[in-house]
């Protein structure tokens, strides 16, 4: 009997039987698959498991604990839920892209050492992206690319850092880190907050989320990000850098989707601010804020799951994504309202929904950790979260100008999936206790207290009323929003021009080099030694040589002449030196 | 059953209908929060009645203000097709 | 010594492909599919008797295997000496299946003097399989020269339009490093002569000597220089680009595959056992030029839009990985480096050929001249992506293995060198899969492209190995990585023994070469 069976792998190997499926069979073992996976996480004892040896090291597969088991309900839950609301689709690319990128989550969620991790982590990514470019238009493409190439960015960084915190300490145990500050502490942090996108490394989200496909956008919106919120529980709590970014990050996102006009990068916005109080909470450190951090993630997947799945249904019911082209859909989708509706009060953190009792743990947080500061600018977020998801973008997507579109409700898998998750935002809200239970800490937080709830609904309700009175001021209107991305979008010109202009240049020189030096050199150079060297100086000299000789030999030639009295003179002086000679020897 | 409740929030016809059960409910909640308990409360704040109902209000106005004061001030937001040279 | 069985395996797998010389001189001209079915079959037997050498190689000792000896001219003191050891197996296997599959390759790539392209690369497979296995000077310097002549005449006859000019750029460039080498070589052998009265030409001999740091400093320069340009390093990489986009396909494949690696086991060959101080002095240098090579490499790749000289400048870029991992001098950066000489061999190989089947059909290896092909070439593109990814190191693939190996090694010796590289995978990234999307994806632009075929039977066999090895070494590299363990370690402690006299190694004086990933104990040598 297995006393353990990893998750991860149903998805990774299942994903391979899903090209010799077809219909009905393909649907039923795809939801097959997710069942058996929430199945496994339930059965699950707390333990290491699968360890391997590789390279010497010891890997772990399977290190569970309370904090890897709540990720692995929700992450498993969702899987079931995004692959019911995805069942029409024909593509199989896709659901092997979504099977792996699950995979991929609950390998890194259950891993023990960081290498295991980083593998997992790179699959995500490359699972995740494939559901951007699934869409297969220019924009899809483009984003797809852009994404793909952050996420290699924080991959590289995550993978440094490994190296170095491995080199240094010698262990791959993945932990709490120490706060050193060293640079491998650093490198990891920011590996994670790539995919946690806390700004300013945050656009890849909100560039590609709306530009993936229907389906594939609700996965992405789940996994990605809470796997990164996992990580950064586990790895630095208390890292007092987190409470700042987490807050900025709750109030970025908000601001930014005030302004947004396309329905899911609006969503991607506030999943930025919904991450951002789950960041804040890792920060904090403290029990209660880690609490809240890991049972908002857990409500957040679900009610964001939601809001995406209904977001997405009247995109594909109506083909346009823009509010200002949206408009008075309350007639003819009247269950996709509802449904969206229950997600967007959970996100709110209405009394009775998921979101009162988990997001508040996150603000109690901060303010039993004396900091007041964060306090009252989460809670500002929270208005701002009800302002945009609750009111703004159901407001004109549903109802406000009527755009003259009767679409029709979404196919049933999908409400039926919208359901589920509605189900669950409510439950959650209503018995919040199952959930408590699976917390890593133990909880002393009572969220239905009398003041809570009427200072939620306080807060909640005349944010409303801000809404209705200022609504002319929130007409939206069709432009996009300059962010980061920014940078290494216009940047990344400069870097191409770099690149093609100036390095080609010098590389071409350093090519020709070799022409220019040694070619035309060494010719000019032998061309000199033959003509001048050569052909003056050496043949000189030995023309100079020969034409002693012959001059010489001109000379001496005289001497025989023919006359005899040439000959005696001759003979007399050629006597003398002889004599000469044997005298003085 | 969904689709009348919806259709009647949705008729414009019932907008006046709408805008007084709002009101009621704004003032139902203000007033309700005189009657709690305040044990848990912390900062100076969290004691005053309707504290809630004020920020909730003040931070809405706020939120919506300085974004699009950003927005459209600070150079934020920009044609659509601004990144396709 | 281990001696060699009666059956001399090194020699046979180095000279069998004579034999196919020898058999194809006598065929016809015109039987072109007969010459290249006799050119196939001998490089695959070849392979075949190579394979034994890996599952009778004792990785427990780091001495030389299958060692044949016969003394040759015994008053010079050459011999005909062949051994490998834990370095030089891999690479001996790598040549002999890369030969094979490049051979496969060119069926309808080559059609003009087909037999004279044939008997070329078996007679490269020939000096390639010698420079490995030799161990004497002499007889590793005439296989190295050997190895010049079919690799200008593949480049110069059968390559492209600036083949002349690529092949002489080539062999003028590697002959000057060669002639360095050969004044080195010969300066040793009088040394050696001057210090004990004995002539030899045995590698053997001078690694365990220890020769005056001035002398080792002149002649490491020497062998540098050879070293560097094939490679190649950084400045010495220009005639790369050149050969690559001129040779032909199976030519480039050999080219990017083996005889770069031939540089980078030269120096752990020759530089770093004989002069092990001087070794120690040119690491900043070394490990400078390395970085600069990744990077700029990387960069140039971006911009090209010919693609076989982005593939070349990213062989600069991989092969300054392996130069980095190297010359970080511990366990970790050596076993990288040569597994890194491994994988660059397979991938880039693999995407030469990938490259190929794109010029077959096209004739033009522009990234302008594609896109979309991903529409009409399904099963191409797949393997095309699995080749990338194995290129940029993505994990579960071969190249993570060796570049995590050598980041590891390279952090050890020095944080801020290592960390550039690190920012070099994500360059590594961009040139590909920027290349790749503009090859494969968006709409088909030129109509031409839409009535291409996907891969055929053939090409997906000469594909598919590689592909194997691919993934094997990825998830389960153990079995590569345990052949080399020994003789790596032994080469690390003659190279760092070596480091309390160096006068330039403070740095590298804090490694402990005795560090090891694998929590044995060494055991006893000798």
């Amino acid at each position: 009997m297995i006393d353990w069976f990893h998750p991860s792998m149903l998805f990774i190997f299942g994903a391979l039987l899903i090209p010799f499926l077809r219909g009905k069979v393909q649907q039923a073992y795809l939801m097959a698959i997710p069942a058996l996976a929430v199945l496994s996480v339930s059965l699950m004892s707390q333990g290491t498991y699968w360890t391997y040896s590789f390279i010497g090291n010891s890997l772990v597969f399977g290190a569970v604990d309370k904090l890897s088991v709540v990720f692995g309900w929700v992450f498993t839950i969702m899987s079931f839920i995004g692959i019911v609301y995805a069942l029409h689709v024909k593509d199989n690319g896709q659901h092997i892209a979504a099977f792996l990128y699950i995979g991929g989550s609950l390998g890194v969620t259950f891993a023990g050492d960081y290498f295991t991790l980083f593998v997992f982590w790179e699959l995500m990514a490359f699972a995740s992206a494939y559901l951007v470019f699934a869409k297969r238009e220019k924009q899809a493409i483009d984003a797809g690319y852009r994404y793909i190439l952050v996420h290699i960015f924080g991959g590289v960084c995550l993978l440094g850092g490994i190296i170095l915190h491995y080199v240094s300490t010698k262990s791959l145990a993945f932990g709490p880190l120490e706060k050193d500050g060293s640079l491998a502490f650093y490198l990891i942090l920011t590996g994670f907050i790539v995919n946690a996108a806390v700004p300013p490394l945050h656009a890849w989200l909100t560039d590609a989320y709306p530009e993936g496909t229907i389906t594939g956008s609700v996965f992405m919106a789940s996994f990605t990000t809470k796997t990164a919120v996992y990580v950064l529980v586990r790895a630095f709590p208390g890292t007092e850098l987190l409470v700042w970014l987490g807050t900025i990050m709750a109030l970025y996102g908000v601001v930014y989707a005030v302004l947004e006009n396309d329905a899911r990068r609006l969503l991607a916005y506030h999943i930025i601010s919904q991450v951002g109080y789950m960041v804040a909470g890792v920060g904090i450190g403290t029990d209660l804020s880690l609490n809240g951090s890991v049972s908002h993630a857990f409500a957040h997947i679900l009610y964001k799951g939601l809001l995406f799945m209904g977001a997405g249904a009247v995109i594909q019911m109506t083909g346009k994504r823009k509010l200002t082209e949206l408009g008075g859909l309350y007639k003819t989708m009247p269950i996709t309202l509802v449904l969206y509706m229950i997600g967007g009060f959970a996100i709110s953190a209405f009394p009775l929904f998921s979101g009162f009792v988990t997001k508040s743990m996150v603000v109690s947080g901060a303010t039993h950790d004396h900091r007041p500061l964060i306090a009252l600018l989460l809670t500002m977020a929270s208005a701002g979260t009800f302002l945009h998801t609750g009111l703004k973008l159901p407001y004109y997507m549903f109802f406000g100008k009527d755009s003259g579109l009767r679409a029709k409700e979404p196919p049933v898998n999908m409400l039926i999936a919208m359901g589920m998750a509605a189900f669950m935002c409510i439950g959650i809200g209503v018995f919040p206790e199952p959930l408590y239970r699976l917390l890593p800490f133990a909880v002393h937080f009572d969220p239905y207290t009398g003041e809570h709830v009427t200072s939620a609904l306080g807060i909640l309700l005349f944010t409303g009323l801000g809404f209705f009175m200022l609504l002319k001021k929130l007409d939206p209107e069709p432009t996009i929003s300059a962010d980061t991305d920014w940078v290494y979008r216009k940047g990344s010109r400069l870097f191409m021009w770099f690149v093609n202009k100036p390095l080609s240049i010098y590389e071409n020189y350093l090519g020709n080099i070799y022409n220019t030096w040694f070619t035309k050199f060494t010719l000019y150079f032998s061309s000199f030694l033959a003509k001048i060297f050569d052909v003056r100086l050496i043949d000189g000299f030995v023309n100079g040589i020969a034409n002693f000789f012959m001059n010489l030999a001109q000379t001496i030639r005289v001497s025989g002449s023919g006359l005899v009295r040439n000959y005696a003179f001759t003979m007399l002086l050629g006597s003398v030196v002889i004599l000469t000679y044997y005298l003085f020897s | 059953m969904i689709k009348k409740i919806v259709d009647f929030i949705g008729n414009p016809d019932n907008a006046g209908k709408l805008k007084k059960m709002g009101y009621v409910s704004l003032v139902a909640v203000f007033l309700s929060d005189f009657f709690v308990h305040r044990d848990h409360a912390i900062y100076i704040w969290d004691k005053i009645p309707g504290w809630g109902a004020f920020y909730g209000f003040f931070s809405c106005v706020v939120i919506i203000l300085v974004s699009k004061f950003i927005g459209h001030q600070g150079g934020i937001m920009k044609r659509e097709d601004y990144y396709d040279d | 010594m281990i001696n060699a069985p009666d059956f001399p395996i090194l020699s046979f797998i180095t000279f069998f492909p004579l034999v196919g010389i020898l058999v194809i001189c006598f065929l016809k001209d015109d039987h072109h599919d007969l010459i290249r079915w006799v050119a196939f079959l001998t490089a695959v037997i070849s392979f075949i008797f190579s394979v034994p050498l890996y599952f009778r190689f004792d990785p427990n000792t780091w001495n030389m295997q299958f060692v044949e000896y016969i003394p040759w001219v015994r008053e010079f003191g050459i011999s005909y000496h062949l051994g490998i050891d834990g370095i030089s197996l891999f690479l001996v296997l790598l040549t002999t299946f890369l030969s094979a599959l490049a051979i496969l390759s060119t069926w309808t790539a080559v059609t003009k003097q087909v037999k004279g392209y044939m008997i070329s690369l078996l007679f490269l497979e020939v000096g390639m399989l010698g420079v490995f296995c030799a161990l004497d000077f002499f007889l590793f310097y005439v296989f190295w020269e050997v190895m010049l002549i079919p690799m200008y005449f593949i480049i110069g006859i059968w390559g492209g339009a600036r083949r002349i000019y690529a092949a002489v750029k080539f062999f003028i460039y590697t002959m000057s490093g060669s002639v360095l080498m050969l004044i080195a070589i010969l300066f040793l052998y009088f040394m050696h002569y001057r210090e004990t009265g004995e002539y030899t030409f045995n590698i053997l001999t001078y690694q365990t000597l220890q020769l005056p740091v001035n002398v080792q400093f002149w002649l490491f320069l020497a062998f540098f220089l050879a070293f560097a340009i094939k490679v190649p390093m950084f400045p010495f990489h220009t005639w790369l680009p050149d050969a690559h986009v001129e040779a032909p396909t199976a030519g480039s494949v050999i080219l990017a595959g083996v005889l770069l690696k031939m540089g980078t086991y030269g120096f752990l060959r020759f530089s770093l056992p004989i002069f092990p101080q001087a070794t120690i002095s040119f690491v900043p240098l070394i490990l400078a030029l390395s970085v600069i090579g990744i990077v700029y490499g990387a960069l140039v790749s971006i911009a090209q839009d010919d693609i076989k000289k982005l593939v070349a400048y990213s062989s600069v870029s991989h092969l300054g990985y392996c130069m980095l991992g190297m010359f970080a001098l511990n366990i970790e950066g050596l076993k990288g480096s040569i597994i890194q000489m491994i994988n660059h061999g397979l991938s880039t190989g693999a995407l030469f050929l990938i490259v190929g089947m794109l010029y077959e059909r096209r004739h033009t290896r522009l990234i302008s001249e594609y896109g979309g092909i991903m529409k009409v070439m399904p099963v191409f593109a797949t393997i095309f992506l699995l080749v990338a990814f194995s290129s940029m190191g993505v994990p579960g693939l071969n190249g993570f293995i060796g570049e995590l190996l050598i980041l590891i090694g390279a952090f050890k010796a020095n944080v801020w060198f290592a960390a550039v590289a690190t920012l070099g995978l994500v360059f590594g990234a961009v040139y590909l899969l920027w290349m790749y999307k503009r090859v494969m994806y968006g709409e088909i632009t030129k109509t031409e492209n839409k009535f291409l075929k996907d891969m055929t039977r053939r090409e997906l066999a000469y594909t598919l190995p590689i592909i194997l090895f691919i993934f094997w070494i990825g998830f389960y590299p153990k079995p590569f990585l345990d052949k080399l363990d020994t003789s790596v370690k032994h080469l690390l402690e003659r190279v760092c023994d070596q480091k309390a006299v160096s006068t330039e190694g403070q740095k590298i004086a804090a490694l402990n070469p005795n560090y090891t990933l694998q929590n044995r104990a060494l055991s006893g040598r000798e």
